[in-house]
């Protein structure tokens, strides 16, 4: 019996060497893929973001030192949330940390396994949808976007369209894409359904 | 939530495997521009369908079959004398018989079959990967490979008689 499987091993580089790899340039297969243009765009983006803030900091503080957010959640309220208490951890290394003030103030962060990420603050049960706290934030070891929850307690499921997702020491998190599916959560505290999209702000 | 995979290992993919991908894609294209091209296209199509990909299958083979698409899209219209064989041998000059051999085998495969043999030994794919890449069952595959094989079996026959 002829043994092809080794004769095709011996011989196949010598019919076709490896080629030369002097031309090979990782930039230009960014450029085709766009990731440099959005690079681009992304700090544009951050740099009037950025604006953005310094102008609704300097507002929000004067409208905090006037008592405009008796109703809501002050900046001095958001600075005293700490979320320091690590609530769940992604397959993929990022950590969702919770904290609360005893004002009943609520905040949330979502550390990537890079250290990226974002936060939110507000009051459970006072927000859009009444019974949750969100953001939409980005994973910047993954490049994904998620959308990052806390829920009240007595809820141990958060289902989104035929996924059902844990939800862990309150939080969760879930592909940003899903939002629009819909979605509720549910535990021995009942099941309600949830916005998603409106949820975080989308 | 699924692991999604990064540029960053694309990147390193791409350092570590391009002269493996450029010449699959040459074999392809029969043209090293165009299947240089191919590679980048490839590399960049799976960049920029990252956000759908659910981890089906190793992220490799992911690639490879968006490269293999790229370099069927560039490939050169080959001219009437090859419409029905593989590209011209690079070189045939001090081949060793078994080379020769070889290089006749590889060129009377049809194309199915023949892309199937460079993914298998020039990609060094398994028959899952290899069935990834080309979004057949694995099954196929194996068949695929062991009617190349069996007509390699029938060259050499031919050859020594």
């Amino acid at each position: 019996m002829i043994d092809v499987e080794r004769l095709i091993r011996t011989e196949l580089d010598s019919v076709r060497p490896l080629p030369d790899g002097a031309r090979h340039d990782w930039d230009d297969v960014l450029a085709r893929s766009g990731q440099r243009n959005r690079r681009s765009r992304r700090r544009l983006l951050l740099a009037v973001a950025a604006g953005i803030l310094i102008v609704a900091a300097s507002a929000a503080g004067i409208a905090a030192a006037l008592g405009a957010f008796s109703g809501g959640v002050t900046i001095a309220q958001v600075r005293a949330c700490d979320p320091s208490t690590v609530a769940l951890t992604t397959p993929s290394g990022a950590e969702v940390l919770t904290g609360h003030t005893e004002e009943g103030v609520y905040c949330l962060a979502y550390r990537s396994a890079n250290g990226g990420g974002g936060g939110t603050a507000g009051r459970l049960g006072t927000s859009r949808v009444g019974d949750a706290l969100a953001m939409k934030t980005l994973d910047t070891a993954s490049h994904t976007y998620v959308i990052v929850g806390l829920v009240p307690a007595g809820y141990t499921t958060l289902t989104v369209g035929s996924t059902t997702i844990p939800i862990e020491n309150q939080a969760f998190v879930v592909d940003s894409e899903k939002a629009d599916a819909p979605a509720a959560i549910s535990g021995p505290a009942g099941t309600i359904p949830l916005n998603l999209r409106a949820l975080a702000g989308l | 939530m699924g692991q999604r995979p990064q540029v960053a290992d694309l990147e390193a993919l791409y350092r570590a495997r391009y002269r493996h991908f450029l010449r699959v894609a040459i074999l392809i294209t029969s043209d090293q521009g165009n299947a240089h091209d191919a590679v980048q296209e490839g590399f960049a199509a799976t960049i920029r369908s990252f956000p759908s990909y659910r981890g089906e299958g190793p992220l490799e083979a992911w690639v490879w079959r968006a490269v293999v698409n790229a370099a069927k899209k560039g490939r050169r219209r080959p001219p009437p004398d090859q419409l029905e064989g593989h590209e011209p041998p690079a070189s045939e000059n001090g081949d060793r018989a078994e080379t020769r051999l070889v290089r006749t085998w590889v060129a009377s495969l049809p194309e199915r079959q023949r892309l199937t043999v460079y993914l298998r030994y020039y990609a060094g794919l398994d028959y899952n990967e290899i069935a990834t890449v080309l979004d057949v069952a694995v099954g196929t595959v194996s068949a695929t490979l062991s009617a190349a094989h069996s007509r390699l079996r029938n060259t050499i026959e031919e050859g020594s008689q």
